[in-house]
């Protein structure tokens, strides 16, 4: 358990606990003033004389009424407020099949027989030989283990106490209805419960956070295929969305990072091919030594290539991290165009193959024109490698003015691309089919989507139905 | 003249490679796919195979273990240098030992010395087999059996066995496995002989008790167990 858990549960706690003090001891003030109000008049008349003229009328009612009319008037002192009167006959039975304790019968009848309190305990009997025991089994009238209040002139002052009546005897009419019942249940009771609930609320809330804790914890270690929504189970609250936020959170980690650790990988893979060569030509202008020549010039095409590759990858990686150096300014898409076909020319004519660009009138647009050439330039050159010899890689542009958007479209007549690789074709050092790696460095495509993805724009590849690839080129322009 | 065959995608690496070790004496030929490779590996006519691990149709440890289900032909790996999962793949698959690349030539040229020397039978017929325990060796015809059961060994292993079996009983330095096996001292942090070793434990299978017949001594070395 975290400290958390005990925060939440000893401040619920003692909430509970301050409300179940306030509220119980409202409710017992109001009681007491309650009883003030209500309980004390009749307590005054419970004394002697009232108990004695309950009894008078109850005596005079079995006189005259019989059994029927003592039941009535015993009924009716019954549902009123009223002390009962017990009837009790010689075989020990209530006229109103009340359950009398024992104990108190055995101490109405002691009583009688010492007739300690005459008023509330007297014996009647009809003519026919039918008895009643008639008492009003009260405190005043010696029946709880509290003495007599008045000693009415009683000299046999220590008789012998019957024991108190049992207090699990609530089926009975109890000794003492009016006494309240001891208030340590009800506290204990209620000291349980808020504990019960405290600790389930404390739990409900530190268990889902010590959850994300672990998965933090987890993912700090380098785990970072952790997830905590399934811990989570049904809960639908601020909780589970931050879980959700966790897992999409290190989702995002983990492909990046994987990202990251295939390209390394993939650089290292790439650094080491040139290195293989230049090692091999040393060895070999070593054992040749006639072949310094062309050795030494292999080692100088190697180098420049792996310098090529620092630098791309530099770009690449100012890119990915969103640096911009170059700010937007206004430039002629027109001329961007123009100098990037007169470029590939040399190169287009060295793989024999035709560029066909009808050029664009002089429009003006607002961007990071820097940004906007390299993309264009790689992907025409790698149009211009994978198109077949004697073909023709096709430029065309387009503007789209509801949408301020412009469009740049190039064609080649080359294999094409699978399917399956349209998309991957702009990632890192990504190889088609044929390998042409002599050529290419395989940055070139990945630097031209970072680009576009950074002017804003969208970069996108698909087969042409004739054959060859075709890639569309889609940026936003401010005119 | 012994023939190498060298299957490797990098076109002018391999034919710096080709150039280097043509000058030093052997007749090169070099394939850039990987199944044309296993065609001409197969065909008998070299002696030695030199199997880059990166190939455009089919993986080299994939070649490799198609060449090791017909042949037993020396067989050297060009493994990524830093790369171990490579390295240790490359071994158990069947190689006999690894160049990491880059590698200088002259590196290359003495790892296929080395894998020669010790693959070429040994004229020392006359002496009989050696007899270590249930296993029999027969140096000149490089065969070994095993409970009377021919042995298929790789050349690498069965050198480590042949080292393990004149010293029967006794426990053989990795250092000296390193030395006798594969003809170079034993580099750090270098599990090419644990991977051999391994691998033929599982040709010589398991004592009654489950033991196996090549005991570990650990910070040691080997040791061929004798009962």
């Amino acid at each position: 358990m975290g400290r958390l858990f005990w925060k939440f549960f000893l401040t619920f706690w003692l909430a509970l606990l301050v409300a179940g003090i306030g509220v119980g001891t409202a409710v017992w003030l109001r009681h007491n003033t309650w009883q003030d109000n209500v309980d004390e008049p009749p307590r005054e008349t419970i004394d002697l004389k009232h108990a004695a003229s309950l009894l008078e009328v109850a005596e005079s009612a079995y006189r005259y009424g019989g059994d029927a009319e003592l039941r009535l008037f015993l009924g009716k002192l019954h549902t009123a407020h009223l002390p009962p009167v017990y009837a009790v006959d010689d075989q020990d039975r209530d006229i109103l099949q009340r359950n009398v304790a024992p104990e108190v019968l055995q101490q109405a009848r002691a009583l009688f027989l010492q007739a300690a309190y005459p008023e509330a305990i007297r014996l009647v009997s009809s003519g026919k030989g039918q008895n009643y025991l008639l008492f009003v089994p009260l405190p005043e009238h010696g029946f709880s283990g509290h003495p007599p209040p008045m000693p009415t002139g009683n000299s046999n002052a220590d008789f012998a106490r019957p024991p108190p009546p049992q207090p699990d005897d609530h089926s009975s009419r109890h000794p003492r209805p009016h006494e309240p019942p001891s208030p340590l249940l009800p506290i204990l009771a209620g000291i349980f419960a808020s504990l019960l609930f405290s600790a389930a609320l404390a739990w409900y809330f530190a268990k889902p956070i010590r959850n994300l804790r672990n998965a933090f914890a987890a993912v700090a270690k380098g785990n970072l295929d952790t997830r905590v929504g399934a811990l989570m189970g049904n809960r639908r609250d601020e909780l589970s969305d931050l879980a959700q936020d966790f897992d999409h959170m290190a989702g995002k980690i983990y492909s990046l990072v994987y990202a990251q650790q295939r390209l390394l990988h993939d650089v290292s893979h790439e650094l080491r091919s040139p290195l293989a060569r230049i090692q091999a030509a040393i060895g070999l202008a070593q054992q040749q030594p006639d072949k310094q020549q062309a050795m030494l010039e292999r080692v100088e095409r190697e180098s420049q290539r792996m310098s090529d590759l620092v630098g791309e990858l530099l770009v690449l990686a100012r890119l990915e991290a969103g640096v911009s150096d170059s700010p937007s300014h206004e430039f002629d898409i027109g001329d961007l165009l123009d100098d990037i076909i007169e470029d590939a020319r040399f190169e287009a004519a060295r793989h024999e193959v035709v560029i066909r660009y009808d050029g664009i009138e002089e429009t003006l647009v607002k961007g990071r024109g820097e940004l906007l050439h390299r993309a264009i330039e790689n992907v025409l050159r790698n149009a211009l490698q994978h198109c077949q010899k004697g073909g023709e890689v096709a430029v065309m542009v387009s503007f789209d003015i509801f949408k301020r958007r412009l469009k740049v479209t190039i064609d080649d007549q080359g294999p094409g691309v699978a399917e399956n690789d349209l998309s991957a074709i702009f990632e890192p050092f990504f190889r088609s089919g044929d390998h042409n790696k002599a050529d290419s460095i395989g940055l070139g495509l990945a630097i031209a989507y970072r680009s576009i993805a950074a002017h804003g724009g969208l970069i996108q590849a698909s087969n042409r139905p004739e054959g060859g690839l075709r890639i569309e080129i889609e940026i936003p322009f401010v005119e | 003249m012994t023939k190498v065959l060298i299957i490797d995608d990098d076109v002018e690496l391999a034919e710096l490679f080709k150039d280097y070790l043509e000058q030093d004496g052997f007749a090169v030929d070099v394939v850039h796919q990987g199944e044309a490779g296993l065609r001409l590996a197969l065909s008998g006519d070299y002696q030695l195979v030199i199997l880059d691990i990166m190939l455009p149709d089919i993986k080299g440890t994939e070649v490799l273990i198609r060449i090791r289900l017909q042949s037993r032909i020396p067989v050297l790996m060009f493994t990524a240098r830093g790369d171990d999962v490579d390295r240790i793949i490359g071994l158990e698959s069947g190689a006999d030992d690894y160049v990491p690349k880059p590698c200088t030539p002259r590196e290359l040229a003495a790892r296929i010395r080395a894998i020669l020397r010790r693959t070429q039978p040994i004229n020392d017929a006359g002496n009989g087999p050696i007899i270590a325990g249930p296993l029999k060796i027969w140096r000149e015809k490089r065969r070994a059996s095993w409970f009377d059961q021919d042995l298929e060994l790789t050349s690498t292993e069965f050198n480590l066995l042949e080292t393990l079996a004149k010293q029967f009983g006794r426990i053989v330095t990795k250092n000296e496995l390193s030395e006798k096996a594969l003809g170079r001292p034993l580099a750090r942090f270098d599990r090419s002989i644990d991977v051999h070793m391994s691998s033929i434990r599982q040709k010589l299978g398991c004592q009654q008790d489950g033991r196996s017949y090549i005991q570990t001594v650990r910070g040691h070395g080997y040791q061929l167990v004798k009962e």
